[in-house]
């Protein structure tokens, strides 16, 4: 594949290495000579130095031959203008682009940007699955073409106390599947009518963002009966 | 958040992006119109060039804000606006500001500034007015010359 990368930075620099190991050719776009000087004393000619919301520069970067071009810049504003042009001036088939600010998402989407990566959402459900044992929800991983569903843990606490019932019988919203339930010795099951959610499992559950605080609220609430 | 106020008949209730002299000088020829115009920006210091007469009356408001962040707009009520024009000094915030005008907010004229003529046309099928400075400029130094 012959991939167009937008940001020298530290995820269009990792990505760019990642992808010649891998066989594909690339070419990568930065504004800052030195970036470009650094990348290409690594990875051989690769860089086109230049401000990628030019249609000149991506011309230059051979955008018109790309099969994808991935926009890493920590601007959205830049991302984005990025994206609408390769996509409107040289009708590549997929544009890839970070996004910063994750309210932004949506409107990528919906201006045309194939797949968008939530990296601040990705660090910090990170940091709260490794870091923080916290009462939440905790995203494993995003579900694609949906932006507002991922795949969810729920780590269920010491004092659930829905023990004894069915989980069709827990008020959840329609769009919350419960898929996997993980006991605390590491036994996977998907629930059925006899199963019986413990404190101590680990439930993995599809959710939509909306439905996160119901879930929340049903699963660490503090006092019982409900 | 702020509201735009009763609207008078004919009246726009205008929201500029980008406080510097292109932003004020629009907002101050809207203003002595008698619109009434949320001008916003994420550094205050080009509010202190505002017209005070226009300041007290209410018919220029300075938003501190980033006209790129939905919670901004909202702030400077964007979606009660009629008119939505980003001036700010970079084409890719203006354009990004705009297309969340159009699409998310439905603002019924939204008005980008675009220096980069290579670009400048590429928003129109949303809707989106470009204002291309350097055509804009370049034309008129051309039809100088030429007469």
């Amino acid at each position: 594949m012959y991939v167009v990368i937008v940001g020298a930075g530290k995820i269009g620099t990792s990505l760019a290495k990642s992808l010649i190991s891998e066989g594909h050719e690339i070419t990568v776009v930065d504004m800052q000579s030195l970036k470009c000087v650094l990348l290409d004393q690594i990875l051989g000619q690769v860089s086109v130095e230049g401000n990628a919301t030019d249609p000149r520069v991506l011309d230059k970067a051979g955008v018109s031959r790309a099969d994808i071009l991935i926009a890493t810049t920590n601007k959205d504003d830049i991302n984005l203008a990025t994206c609408q042009l390769a996509k409107h001036h040289f009708g590549i088939d997929k544009a890839i682009s970070t996004v910063n600010n994750p309210d932004r998402k949506e409107l990528f989407s919906l201006l045309g940007v194939d797949v968008i990566i939530d990296v601040t959402s990705l660090i910090m459900d990170h940091i709260q699955q490794k870091a923080l044992s916290s009462n939440e929800v905790v995203h494993l991983i995003p579900i694609p073409n949906n932006v507002n569903k991922s795949v969810v843990a729920i780590n269920v606490p010491q004092n659930f106390s829905f023990g004894d019932r069915p989980t069709k019988t827990f008020p959840l919203p329609d769009d919350t599947i419960l898929a996997l339930v993980i006991n605390n010795q590491g036994v996977v099951s998907g629930p059925d009518e006899t199963t019986r959610i413990q404190p101590g499992d680990c439930l993995i559950a599809v959710a939509s963002k909306d439905s996160e605080d119901t879930i929340r609220d049903f699963f660490y609430q503090a006092k019982k009966g409900m | 958040m702020l509201q735009f106020n009763q609207r008078e008949s004919g009246l726009k209730r205008v929201v500029i992006m980008g406080c510097n002299e292109f932003g004020i000088l629009v907002a101050t020829s809207l203003a002595n119109n008698g619109h009434t115009i949320h001008i916003m920006d994420v550094i205050p210091k080009g509010f202190n060039d505002l017209q005070s007469n226009h300041l007290e009356s209410g018919r220029i408001v300075p938003i501190l804000g980033d006209g790129t962040l939905q919670q901004d707009q909202l702030r400077a009520s964007v979606p009660d606006s009629d008119v939505f024009i980003a001036l700010s000094n970079e084409d890719t915030v203006n354009i990004l500001a705009a297309q969340m005008c159009k699409i998310l907010h439905e603002v019924p004229t939204v008005m980008c500034r675009i220096d980069d003529p290579n670009i400048a046309d590429m928003y129109n099928k949303l809707g989106i007015i470009p204002i291309n400075t350097t055509s804009l400029a370049s034309d008129m130094i051309v039809t100088k010359i030429g007469s």
